[in-house]
């Protein structure tokens, strides 16, 4: 009984072992970027004022990819972005300022074309959260904007040499399907919201008839010696009419940053590869 | 082919981003005749007592129009502004530009002011304590004295304990906004709520919900709730004393008041203003100012032109001259009397 029952725990341990040496015979690294956009904005807000602002843009947007382990086919995708923007109004006497995080996580499936290019098609969860302010307004002086829900997503990789420099470009469009918003109705002040309570049809279902959203990036990575460099452009667009309520936002910024690619070990389930060697590990 | 693909894919991005990359253009050019179609657009879309006051806007625009062919300058521009928006009859209303306001004021500048801050010094003295926005004082005859000048004065529970500890004891107490012409809404629900025991009915609210003129929410109740348990209250007979000058926050928190069971409304009607403003721009960035939704009262009635009190009681020339505050006066008499009854 005793044999048997070592037999039962040392099966116990060696299987997994088996089955993470199996796993481990195929490593996927991580593709992030760290990148710093610059550009303008342009805002028109009906809820804020009948005239349009526009100014600078600024932010940092991070995108990491990574390849399924379970299918060779699925990658995944994260995207975290900070958008900070002053505007002013044309007759340049009055302020308006925006700020914005998107976060979106999510899954592509790749078809390889040919060696140099890849298509990916998927889907992403996540949205943006953020607002605008407009500085001279009094019981109005801020719109809140909430967009969460599922995005479809599209990406091409096309790699190609450009004498010694191997180049990777790579487009990506994301498009907001269908999800939850927020908005106040055409009259209704924040106070009547959140101080009275009244909020009675201000969280509603979205989709490209009420919002239509459209994120686009382009971008080339060039490698140097000891970095790679990933510089594009970006352009995010919004338009919605909810409850008579109209506003139109429009990004186009380019972006400079690096790219990393690696592995990552972390918690129980961390492997080392054969031929790693960690400073910690 | 891969040129091919690579060209195909460049043409596909060129044609995305330039669907995505017109920006909205503004409807209205930053002339003069631009800047007041604006402003009479602003105020057809947006404003909310156009069909309540019975006012046909569209013939304003017929009458106006034509008037700014005459307009050479900015004030010119903005006097013209002026009177066409002094049809609304609305203190809520105003164009501000950097050399002046277009304002109305008559709800308060036609009538007499019932109000002597010289003669308030006589009741107030120079001990008075002042906590928040208050300034507060007990009277000879035991009566607390309260004088809030602008709920833009930040009041809250904390200071409302201050001052309703201190004149706990008071036979009733005076709580005069004469002269306050407004200001945050959460301040009037901080003081009135330290008079009452129980949720009350206070009236409704009501927003547009689009562009035309009776486009309008159904009516939203408004309750004043009590304050939490350890707070202290107050209870016992309280008059608040009104003018002209009462206007917006001021006219709200006299609506407020006088659902309670143990509170007299005294003095001259107040100045109105039940819209809640919001702000718009014109081309020029001259801002707009107009009323946005609308509070009514419990019985549902427009309370845009002013509350009338409980007991009309003016100011008299022969008080005035011995210093005396005939409003306060009655104030005092009226709780007093409460008591022999």
């Amino acid at each position: 009984m005793r044999y048997n029952l070592l037999i039962l725990i040392l099966l116990s341990v060696v299987l997994p072992c088996k089955a993470i040496e199996k796993e481990a015979t195929q490593f996927n690294s991580v593709n992030s970027s760290h990148l710093f956009t610059i550009g303008s904005r342009s805002t028109w807000d009906s809820y804020l004022s009948p005239s349009s602002y526009k100014g600078t843009n600024l932010g940092y947007l991070y995108d990491q990819m990574k390849l399924s382990e379970a299918h060779k086919h699925i990658s995944y995708q994260s995207l975290f972005r900070i958008d900070l923007s002053k505007m002013e109004n044309k007759a340049g006497n009055g302020e308006m300022w925006s700020g914005f995080l998107t976060y979106r996580w999510g899954a592509h499936y790749r078809w390889q074309i040919d060696p140099s290019l890849q298509l990916l098609g998927g889907a992403l969860m996540g949205g943006t959260i953020g607002g605008l302010y407009n500085i001279r307004n009094s019981n109005n002086p801020a719109q809140a904007k909430i967009n969460l829900g599922l995005s479809l997503s599209g990406i091409a990789l096309y790699k190609v040499r450009i004498g010694n420099y191997p180049i990777h470009f790579r487009y990506q469009i994301n498009l907001p399907t269908v999800g939850f918003t927020f908005s106040p109705h055409y009259g209704q002040s924040y106070y009547e919201i959140f101080t009275l309570g009244n909020d009675k049809g201000v969280y509603l279902v979205s989709s490209p008839h009420n919002l239509f959203e459209l994120e686009n990036m382009f971008s080339a990575e060039i490698p140097f010696n000891c970095v790679t460099l990933r510089l594009g452009f970006s352009n995010t667009y919004l338009r919605s009419t909810i409850h008579q309520l109209e506003t139109q936002i429009n990004c186009n910024s380019f972006f400079i940053g690096f790219v990393k690619e690696g592995l990552f070990f972390s918690g129980k389930k961390r492997i080392k590869p054969a031929g790693y060697h960690s400073p910690v590990y | 082919m891969k040129a091919f693909r690579f060209n195909h894919l460049i043409t596909l991005l060129v044609l995305v981003l330039s669907l995505c990359s017109c920006d909205k253009e503004d409807e209205f050019n930053n002339t003069p005749s631009g800047n007041m179609e604006a402003l009479w657009q602003i105020i057809d879309e947006h404003y909310c007592f156009l069909d309540a006051k019975k006012i046909n806007w569209d013939s304003v625009h017929t009458a106006f129009m034509p008037r700014v062919k005459n307009v050479t300058s900015q004030e010119a521009l903005l006097h013209l502004m002026d009177e066409m928006l002094d049809i609304l009859q609305d203190g809520h209303v105003n164009v501000a530009a950097s050399f002046n306001i277009a304002r109305y004021w008559e709800w308060f500048e036609a009538y007499p002011e019932n109000f002597d801050e010289k003669i308030q010094k006589n009741y107030l003295k120079t001990d008075y304590y002042i906590s928040g926005g208050i300034k507060y004082t007990i009277l000879d005859d035991n009566i607390g004295y309260i004088y809030y000048s602008s709920f833009q004065d930040q009041t809250g529970e904390f200071n409302m304990d201050h001052i309703l500890y201190r004149l706990a004891l008071c036979r009733g107490i005076i709580v005069d906004i004469r002269n306050n012409g407004g200001g945050e809404l959460t301040n009037v629900q901080n003081i009135a709520a330290s008079f009452t025991d129980s949720k009350v009915l206070t009236g409704y609210v009501s927003h547009k919900t689009g562009k035309g003129h009776s486009d309008f929410s159904e009516p939203y109740a408004k309750y004043l709730y009590p304050r939490s348990s350890g707070t202290y209250n107050y209870y016992k007979q309280v008059v608040v004393l009104t003018n002209r000058n009462c206007y917006s926050a001021a006219n709200e928190f006299v609506n407020t008041m006088m659902q309670l069971p143990n509170v007299t409304i005294m003095g001259d009607q107040t100045g109105g203003g039940s819209g809640f403003p919001f702000s718009s721009e014109l081309p020029n960035g001259w801002t707009v100012r107009f009323s946005s939704s609308l509070s009514l009262s419990p019985e549902m009635k427009q309370i845009e032109y002013g509350i009338n009190p409980d007991v009309r009681v003016s100011m008299t020339k022969e008080d005035e001259e011995k210093g005396l505050d005939t409003i306060i006066e009655t104030a005092r008499d009226s709780i007093h009397n409460h008591y022999l009854h």
